[in-house]
């Protein structure tokens, strides 16, 4: 199943951002799968420091290395592009 | 001699797990600091307990002290690395930077002068008063808010392995910062450190010179039985005991101080050994 199909992926990197960036003030589902999640539309407000701490939190509970700045910037962007980076699997 | 301007105490003896600061400092503050630790946080608790309500300069400097620093995220780093293979959180490796706390406490307080962190073997408090007594007297510093920080951690065993305690020593932890200022107007108290280590015939000469009703405290490095040897050689002398209870931390004495400060007035004098020589620290708020 591809990532961005696959709710409970998403709910565990919801999960995973929220505690990853204390942000425990937002509840995952307030965390829609389609706004950029460094943006200012989204109500997470995360800065550089929060994305290093993703990218770590990803390598460590999903095995998925980000390599650098770039590629964090094209595979983080929303949660469902995220998910599908994850769990690419078809559709 | 410099002055001590204001005090402030945090001090648990927490049994089975950390106390969460952050609400506490929440209400306190009303701030919310994101990626603190508990070490950090404590160090804020403290420092923002000290400086009250004043505003204080911005020049202010910054001593902060601790026997083991942040010894839970360090150990969680340690054993993410070496039992997990796992990389460690970005925010604790920040953290883990010695200096970091004085980084948060500087950032909560508006300051901007000098912040230093101070560590020692056996006497992390006393050095780290010598290193502000120094400045101060030198005019390096016109005020120094000085804090000692030390957290507990559940891992009791490990707690008292490093710091080298008996397995029946109550650990506790602490946060205890002093204002101190070169000026003496408006000060609660002075405050002298020994700058030398004392053998034990020159301890013995200072306490038989002691003025009567002298307060003295020991360090958790003494027994009871050489605490009763030393009370019986110098009647003069009054044993200080503080109201509130304290398990053992590295940086107790700035407790001890604090405690005098606010439960009575005279002379005291804190003595502490490495086991060979003394380390004395006296303060007096009885002359001002």
């Amino acid at each position: 199943m591809k990532g961005s199909c696959d709710m409970a992926l998403k709910l565990r990197l919801k999960t995973m951002i929220i505690e990853e960036c204390e942000k425990e003030h937002i509840k995952p589902a307030e965390i829609e799968d389609n706004v950029l999640l460094f943006s200012d539309d989204s109500r997470l407000e995360l800065d550089s420091l929060d994305a290093l701490q993703i990218s770590v939190a990803l390598q460590n509970q999903f095995g998925v290395r980000i390599p650098d700045s770039k590629s964090f910037r094209r595979h983080v962007t929303t949660i469902n592009e995220l998910a599908d980076y994850i769990q690419p699997g078809v559709q | 001699m410099i002055f001590i301007h204001a005090a402030g105490i945090h001090n648990t003896m927490p049994r089975e797990r950390q106390p969460d600061l952050a609400e506490e400092l929440h209400t306190l503050t009303g701030k919310i600091y994101r990626r603190t630790d508990h070490f950090i946080q404590l160090a804020i608790l403290g420092a923002h307990k000290a400086a009250g309500t004043r505003e204080l300069p911005a020049q202010t400097a910054i001593y902060l002290t601790s026997g083991q620093g942040n010894i839970s995220v360090f150990t969680r780093i340690c054993e993410q690395r070496r039992q997990h293979n796992l990389l460690p959180k970005p925010v604790d490796f920040i953290n883990l930077l010695s200096n970091s706390a004085g980084f948060y406490v500087a950032s909560h307080l508006a300051l901007d002068g000098k912040n230093l962190f101070v560590t020692h073997h056996h006497f992390p408090a006393q050095m780290a008063l010598l290193a502000a007594q120094n400045d101060l007297r030198l005019g390096r510093q016109k005020m120094v808010l000085l804090g000692g920080v030390d957290e507990w951690i559940p891992r009791q065993e490990l707690a008292r392995k490093l710091l080298g305690v008996s397995p029946s020593t109550q650990l506790g932890e602490g946060s205890n910062w002093l204002l101190l200022n070169s000026e003496e107007k408006n000060a609660l108290a002075t405050v002298e450190v020994h700058p030398q280590l004392l053998s034990s015939s020159l301890l013995a000469a200072l306490l038989s010179y002691a003025p009567r009703n002298t307060s003295l405290i020991f360090s958790h490095r003494f027994d009871r039985e050489a605490v009763s040897g030393f009370m019986r050689r110098y009647p003069q002398c009054r044993l200080f005991s503080p109201e509130e209870d304290s398990g053992y931390y590295e940086t107790h004495p700035l407790f001890t101080l604090s405690s005098f400060l606010r439960q009575e007035k005279g002379r005291l004098i804190h003595i502490d050994t490495d086991g060979n020589q003394y380390m004395i620290v006296t303060l007096a708020n009885d002359l001002l």
